[in-house]
């Protein structure tokens, strides 16, 4: 009774995240845009791979396997997927902070 | 647009800031600009021709101290006495624009937009309004600090 409760929850929670990361991620690229910083061009590419791409596949999964037009067995191969997302997205993040390291403003 | 209102008494007249020149104190910044500067140090510094051309030529582009010392004819050591003042009243921001060999410039925009002093009621108001700090400045500034 209270499964879905918790599933409208995380549900929102998982929009909600992504949203604000992609928020992040915009004023990232408006950064860039602005102030000609190339350590916002990674921040930006990998906030909204982090937040948006992998948010996108999740749900896209998910509604492929709930209504049978994938296998369920495929569920695993996209969450290796989502995972390798998040790596490349958090790599480019770092790369973005030695970028910005390597060229302190002042 | 942040409108920031002061009241208060009038105070006795501040000796004037330039003698503050001499002082290297004054050179440091602070990272957090005074968000509410006293009337004294406003008028202070509007009380300088290059303080208003700075504030003027900024406003309509961002600029370096060497661009400002050239318009200002004064040196770029004079200058920056008057940038850092600027800035730690918040009138001015600091910002970085890279250039094609890898380095920043270091330029400066002007943030105060409007002055109003309004002597009512047996009370001096004073009303600065500054231009919106750009949420995608400070996410540049803060992620090249790190």
């Amino acid at each position: 009774m209270l499964a879905p409760l918790v599933d409208v929850l995380a549900g929102a929670a998982a929009t909600g995240s992504a949203v604000v990361g992609l928020y992040i991620g915009y004023q990232a690229y408006r950064g860039l845009r602005r102030n000609d910083e190339p350590a916002m061009q990674y921040l930006a590419a990998g906030m909204i791979l982090l937040f948006g791409v992998t948010y996108l596949l999740a749900v896209v999964s998910q509604g492929l396997i709930a209504f049978r037009i994938v296998s369920i067995s495929l569920q695993n191969v996209f969450r290796l997927l989502v995972r390798l997302l998040q790596l490349v997205g958090l790599s480019l993040i770092a790369y973005s902070l030695h970028l910005a390291a390597g060229h302190p403003t002042r | 647009m942040t409108v920031r209102t002061a009241r208060s008494p009038l105070d006795a007249p501040a000796p004037s800031r330039w003698a503050g020149d001499l002082f290297p104190a004054r050179m440091t910044h602070s990272p957090v600009a005074d968000p509410d500067p006293d009337l004294a140090t406003l008028v202070d510094l509007l009380d300088d021709e290059h303080v208003r051309t700075i504030l003027a030529a900024t406003s309509a582009e961002p600029l370096s101290a060497s661009a400002l010392s050239e318009r200002c004819g004064v040196s770029t050591s004079a200058v920056y006495r008057r940038l850092d003042r600027l800035v730690d009243a918040g009138l001015l921001d600091e910002r970085t624009r890279p250039r094609s060999d890898g380095h920043h410039d270091t330029v400066y925009v002007a943030v105060l937009e409007r002055f109003e002093l309004v002597v009512d009621d047996g009370d001096i108001d004073w009303t600065v309004d500054r231009t919106d700090r750009d949420v995608a400045d400070e996410l540049t500034r803060l992620w090249g600090k790190f």
